[in-house]
């Protein structure tokens, strides 16, 4: 190209971090062109990569033939020398390429040994925590069902018990502390209700991310704003990481030596009279894995102690409020009843009639009302010999059973009421006691019906009322979540697999799911007749 | 034109992470370089596109098309970028995508691209367009990176 008409043209050259003006004539070449950018932006022409309307500029062009005018603007991309290793990793990755499927073998095989290894090295469970964690944070579906479990539901959802184990962390504390705000969030349930609600819905965690990383961003290019991040997160963040971590350490040394329990707060440092763990009912097969894996027990670690009982348990704000939950949900109540901790714990219950006593005082079901639980403590010998019965531990757990015991109760009770004259005299008195003993054991009737027979005929009737009240509470219960709780929320799986497969009529899926009573592969049939 | 406005305005003040000019003359069809954004695998990359606008732009989306190789999720085997805001407007009929979502005519080329770019950053594994890429990014992090970093190296020596 010819230099006439030499014209000085102020091209704007821009990186990601600055933007200079750089003057040059007209007809220079790109290599020209670069020479200039390089002394202005202090870096070797070799590594300059310019970029203008879509293109990347070659040295051998000029910058007419791009038609690069005055006052526009040309990107440059500073390849740099030293970041080109650790930013571009094209080149070392190069080299890597043939040493990396070794390595991936070895690190799938890592994962794959972990379940064997389970228990066998202390350092597993560390190894198994971050396991979890990795898994949990790639896995949304995971993390997703882990909270939809109702008894890690019920806990999250109890404000006292989440305050009680953010507090009962020493570095959680000391950060609370020193960030009245934080301890502000932390103990403010509708916010931890909210970041839980968040946790579990993966797309809203994943919008929220998005957005945050956005504003982290936005954040940064305003004048000191990354000075004010980088503070955030000495001054939370890293706490907040030291404390988890620590958690995570008690959690691993009281897994190694059960001595050190975090949850030896919620027992009130008195250990509960536990019995061996050999005395578990091998009935009822586990539905949930909590029992199954070596997760610290709380529930069997303080075996030792004998004599003393754990008020500090059942008078714990969270214990009192789980318990009010688990009397407001049955479904709760079902699967709590078969995981096969609380049977153990029922059990131990069983042969320890002065915990169950002590249970039973601190239950707000019962002592609101000093007669009934007077009433409970009279029969208990009775109670906890029918409860014994793996045959009646399964038939509470099952709700059509408790339903079909209350219609029993009820017809005792009809009868009662049409025949009131009958119900003065003795002997119907211990027939309908009778009866209703039967009904609420069933398996174990004829025991009951000479224990109860026994009892003078005023406490019967009251224990009878006190067996139907409770009766009737759980079956109300149960028959409302059965029917009327919205098949939405039962079916809620078989309908996320519909809809994955394509099926998005929600309407007719929740019908065809309720018609098949929630059998996926007939509900399919159906929906493609 | 409203078009022509907006090259002319990008050429001027350059947005972040993207350069754009027109193929040859014709204002339809543009030439798009993609800048690999900063901590990303495709850092250091240099992604050529095209930007193909229909006739009755902007009541509908371009079509955006790598020209450079490029290993993602949400680019098919043809260079085809399937982004939500590029898909016709209206309701999505696999019930996937809200119409607020999909193109409107709002968007220009600075926001396509600026989504773009996001989507370099941050794959949408939902509703892959390439599902070996989307398998890799989400079961076998180092396998995608590789392949990236292969495509960044393609993409560097391409122009130089």
């Amino acid at each position: 190209m010819s230099s006439q008409g030499n014209k000085i043209l102020d091209v704007i050259v821009k990186t990601p971090k600055e933007k200079q003006t750089i003057s040059i004539h007209e007809n220079a070449t790109i290599l020209e062109f670069k020479e200039a950018v390089s002394l202005q932006f202090g870096a070797p022409v070799d590594q300059l990569c310019l970029i203008f309307a879509g293109r990347i500029l070659k040295d051998s062009e000029t910058l007419s033939q791009h038609s690069i005018k005055d006052g526009l603007a040309v990107h440059l991309v500073i390849k740099s020398g030293t970041k080109a290793q650790t930013a571009t990793p094209s080149e070392t990755t190069g080299t890597t390429t043939q040493n990396t499927p070794p390595m991936q073998q070895q690190s799938e095989g890592t994962q794959q040994q972990f379940p064997v290894n389970f228990g066998i090295d202390p350092s597993t469970f560390q190894n198994m925590h971050q396991y979890m964690q990795q898994q949990l944070t790639s896995n949304p579906d995971m993390l997703r069902q882990m909270m939809d479990n109702p008894m890690v539901q019920s806990m999250l959802n109890n404000p006292d018990l989440m305050q009680q184990l953010i507090g009962s962390n020493p570095q959680m504390q000391q950060l609370m502390e020193r960030n009245p705000e934080l301890s502000h969030m932390l103990n403010n349930p509708e916010m931890m209700r909210q970041a839980l609600e968040m946790a579990r819905n993966p797309s809203m965690l994943q919008e929220m991310m998005r957005s945050q990383d956005r504003a982290m961003s936005n954040l940064e290019s305003i004048p000191g704003g990354f000075n004010a991040l980088r503070r955030m997160y000495s001054d939370i963040q890293e706490p907040m990481m030291n404390a988890a971590q620590e958690m995570n350490e008690q959690m691993r040394s009281s897994y190694t030596n059960p001595g050190s329990n975090p949850f030896s707060s919620l027992l009130g440092g008195a250990g509960t009279q536990t019995q061996p763990q050999s005395q578990q009912p091998s009935s009822s097969p586990s539905s949930t894995p909590a029992g199954t894996s070596p997760v610290p027990n709380p529930w069997e670690n303080r075996s030792t102690a004998p004599g003393s009982t754990s008020t500090g348990m059942f008078q714990s704000p969270g214990m009192q409020s789980m318990l009010q939950q688990l009397r407001e949900n049955p479904q709760l109540m079902q699967d709590t009843l078969q995981s096969p901790f609380v049977q153990n714990m029922m059990t131990q219950m069983m042969n320890n009639p002065q915990l169950m006593q002590q249970m039973l005082a601190n239950n707000p079901l019962f002592n609101n009302d000093p007669q009934l639980s007077e009433q409970i403590r009279e029969n208990m010998p009775n109670i906890l010999r029918q409860m014994q019965n793996p045959q009646m531990q399964q038939i509470i757990s099952n709700p059509q059973a408790v339903q079909a015991m209350l219609q029993i109760q009820q017809g005792f009770q009809q009868l009662s009421h049409a025949v009131p004259s009958t119900g003065n005299t003795p002997g119907s008195t211990t027939s309908t006691t009778t009866g209703t003993n039967t009904t609420t054991s069933s398996g174990t009737g004829s025991t009951t019906t000479t224990t109860t027979s026994s009892t003078s005929p005023q406490q019967q009737e009251q224990f009878n009322q006190l067996m139907s009240q409770m009766m009737q509470a759980m079956t109300a219960n149960n028959q409302q979540q059965q029917s009327n709780l919205q098949p939405e929320v039962r079916f809620r799986t078989q309908l996320e697999q519909l809809n994955a497969m394509g099926f998005v009529d929600q309407a007719r899926n929740l019908q065809v799911l309720s018609a098949t009573g929630g059998d996926i592969n007939a509900a399919i049939e159906q929906l493609l007749r | 034109m409203l078009n022509f406005n907006l090259l002319t305005e990008l050429q001027r003040k350059p947005t972040e992470g993207f350069s754009a000019g027109l193929q040859d003359d014709d204002i339809f069809k543009w030439a798009v370089m993609i800048i690999g954004p900063p901590d990303t695998p495709f850092e250091g990359g240099f992604f050529k596109a095209h930007l193909d606008f229909p006739r009755d732009y902007p009541q509908r989306p371009p079509v955006m098309q790598f020209q450079t190789k490029i290993y993602h999720p949400n680019v098919d085997k043809d260079g085809k970028v399937c982004i939500s805001i590029l898909h016709e407007p209206g309701e999505d009929k696999f019930g996937y995508e809200k119409s607020s979502e999909r193109w409107r005519p709002i968007h220009t080329v600075e926001t396509i691209l600026l989504s773009v770019i996001s989507m370099l950053a941050d794959p949408n594994d939902e509703s892959p367009a390439n599902i070996d890429a989307a398998k890799d990014w989400r079961e076998n992090k180092e396998k995608f990176k590789r392949l990236v970093a292969q495509c960044v190296r393609e993409s560097q020596t391409s122009y130089d």
